[in-house]
């Protein structure tokens, strides 16, 4: 008992400590340059006394490390700043964003998950047979085709030459997800493509190494049917392995969320960010990068946690 | 995943002497012999892309950024291969050149992130203790930033151009090249043929680049092979999100982008800049896969 407790004060004490430094990291690239900010807001004609003023109105004046407390204390509060272009909360800009966002990841993750754990283990259980060699194939091919081109290829299948869905997802930002199902669906499909194929290669490899090991050989030679071997003896051994790498994926994920709500201009934290970024809105790009940061990271603790959990030689390590 | 069985596995890349020409050669031919049909099929793509990138100019039957009132839209034909997009640009010559420039941010960011992450990573995996234990953590950190994010914050700071393109891709690849290399040098650092240069009193200089780096070539090779691939990718995205190289600079990202609007009336304007990402993507990967699997790997292949 005291063992386990140690391991779980050990994980969230790594998850904050990586949190703070991303923090500082994030801090520190969205502020190397502060006149920029001030550039940005006031545009060409700016005075240097506007700049001043603007720069104090934001405390750009004070030192670093100052600025970092402040930013640091006002988040622990809920308050993430002000958004410098649409003067508004950055957290009431994000927050129903977020929400989009996540409805869009869950939908993806709920897809491509099952499906890559299968098509994984029917391609790793027979390495190198024809039914492996196609998988391999046609999931290197599904990885190999850009996240936006995807999404454009759906919306010309889908919304253009078969005007089945919506391309672009119109709704009110303030609706709850589950009112534009409709609108989750080619987004959801653009997002699960890769995802599904990158996690699939990850499984194949995790059972095929497992596959090779004594003990699955035994429970093969013992005449075991097919059923028990991969309910029994693989997947509670394939399982924590692959829990890490659909956590590393969230990074991935991350990555095409952002991608795939450009395509569909779905509303959601990937196109604010974009957004965000063409405008120099830094309050938003810094809030926007440490949520995504902190969730990977979360992601990758809860991961480890859980491998840690299923499988008692890592419990005392 | 299994760093200590993967060790001494490496072949090639392992010989504790340099390679002599004849053996480079030999080397060379080796890693297209027994590949399958797919994979010579890849290579030849991306060697035509990377063809097609360089001669450009010649290649090219009109200026990539020269407008016709008369040929606005125009549906692909014997004098616009491609059709033309809503300036009445030639598709087939933005392509062209679109392939250009994502060949020449791909390889020099490419470059430039091998050049960082492999000095810190000798030099950590060599010299160990303290050096090694704060590079190492630092990039770890740096690892937890979703590569696309990283770009997208550089971008933000630095403002879109071709070379903070080139920057922040170099940046973002700098922790993910780092982890393998440094496992590679910390396992030759402990052969005896360094420990003999060590004693003839040879300097760190010499060791990380005559002793450690050429062990390294078959681990580099692959390293650049995928992380040239992702690039493609990177540079692509951003110029989807505008966050690219700026117009008039033409992009294959960015064509996808700016013609979606007509994607129902004029899809060539689209489908083409896309094929054309996906066919060098997808063989670089097939590429770099080939790669892989003659070289081997100590780290498993993580892209995100």
């Amino acid at each position: 008992m005291v063992a386990v407790a140690r391991v779980i004060l050990r994980s969230v004490g790594g998850f904050v400590v990586t949190l703070i430094a991303a923090s500082v990291i994030v801090f520190a690239a969205t502020t190397i340059l502060p006149g920029s900010v001030a550039n940005a807001i006031l545009g060409q004609q700016a005075t240097p006394e506007m700049v001043k003023a603007i720069e104090h109105r934001l405390h750009l004046d004070e030192p670093a490390p100052q600025r970092y407390a402040r930013w640091l204390a006002g988040m622990a509060h809920g308050d993430f700043g002000t958004s410098l272009t649409a003067n508004q909360p950055v957290a009431d800009l994000v927050w129903p964003r977020f929400r989009n966002t996540a409805a869009l990841a869950a939908a993806a993750f709920l897809a491509a998950v099952p499906l890559s754990i299968a098509l994984g283990i029917m391609g790793g259980l027979k390495a190198g047979s024809w039914i492996d060699q196609v998988i391999s194939g046609i999931t290197l091919a599904m990885l190999s085709i850009p996240e936006f081109v995807v999404g454009t290829v759906l919306v010309f299948a889908f919304a253009i030459t078969i005007p089945l869905l919506p391309a672009i997802t119109l709704v009110d930002r303030n609706l709850v997800p589950v009112s534009f199902a409709s609108a989750l669906i080619l987004p959801t499909l653009a997002l699960t493509f890769s995802l599904l194929a990158h996690t699939g290669r990850l499984v194949r490899t995790i059972v095929q190494e497992t596959q090779a090991s004594d003990y699955m050989r035994f429970a093969t030679l013992k005449g075991l049917t097919t059923g028990r071997l991969i309910f029994r003896h693989l997947l509670p051994n394939v399982l924590p392995p692959v829990l890490s790498v659909v956590a590393l994926n969230v990074g991935w994920l991350l990555s095409g969320v952002v991608v795939v709500e450009a395509v569909f201009n779905y509303p959601g934290v990937g196109t604010l960010i974009v957004s965000a970024v063409n405008d120099r809105d830094v309050p938003v790009v810094q809030a926007i990068a440490l949520l995504l940061g902190a969730i990977y990271i979360l992601a990758n603790t809860l991961a480890d946690l859980i491998s840690r959990a299923i499988n008692p030689v890592l419990r005392g390590s | 995943m299994n760093n200590a069985t993967d060790i001494g596995r490496f072949s090639l890349a392992s010989a504790p002497v340099e390679l002599r020409r004849s053996e480079t050669r030999s080397a060379f031919i080796a890693v297209f012999r027994g590949a399958g049909l797919a994979q010579l099929v890849a290579v030849a793509i991306v060697v035509l892309h990377l063809v097609v990138a360089i001669g450009a100019p010649v290649v090219a039957p009109a200026s990539p950024t020269a407008m016709s009132r008369q040929a606005i839209l125009a549906v692909p034909s014997s004098e616009h291969p491609m059709g033309t997009d809503k300036f009445g640009r030639d598709i087939l010559s933005r392509v062209v050149w679109g392939g250009r420039t994502a060949m020449f941010v791909a390889i020099a960011a490419t470059v430039l992130s091998l050049t960082i992450a492999g000095g810190l990573a000798l030099l950590a995996g060599y010299v160990q203790g303290w050096t090694d234990l704060a590079v190492s953590r630092f990039m770890e950190l740096l690892l937890t930033i979703p590569s696309l994010l990283f770009a997208l914050v550089l971008v933000a700071l630095f403002g879109p151009n071709l070379l903070t393109l080139i920057g922040a891709i170099g940046v973002v690849y700098v922790p993910r090249l780092y982890r393998p290399i440094r496992v590679r040098a910390m396992e030759i650092s402990s052969r005896e043929f360094v420990a003999a240069a060590r004693a003839r009193g040879e300097g760190l200089p010499w060791i990380l680049f005559r002793e450690i780096l050429p062990n390294t070539s078959g681990l580099v090779i692959v390293e650049f092979a995928i992380h040239f691939s992702g690039a493609i990718l990177l540079v692509a995205s951003l110029g989807f999100l505008g966050l690219g190289v700026q117009p008039p600079t033409p992009d294959w990202g960015m064509m996808v982008n700016e013609n979606r609007g007509v994607l129902a009336n004029a899809p060539w304007t689209v489908l083409f800049p896309a094929a054309a990402i996906t066919s060098l993507f997808l063989a670089a990967n097939i590429a770099s896969d080939l790669l892989q699997s003659r070289f081997d790997r100590p780290v498993a292949r993580q892209r995100q």
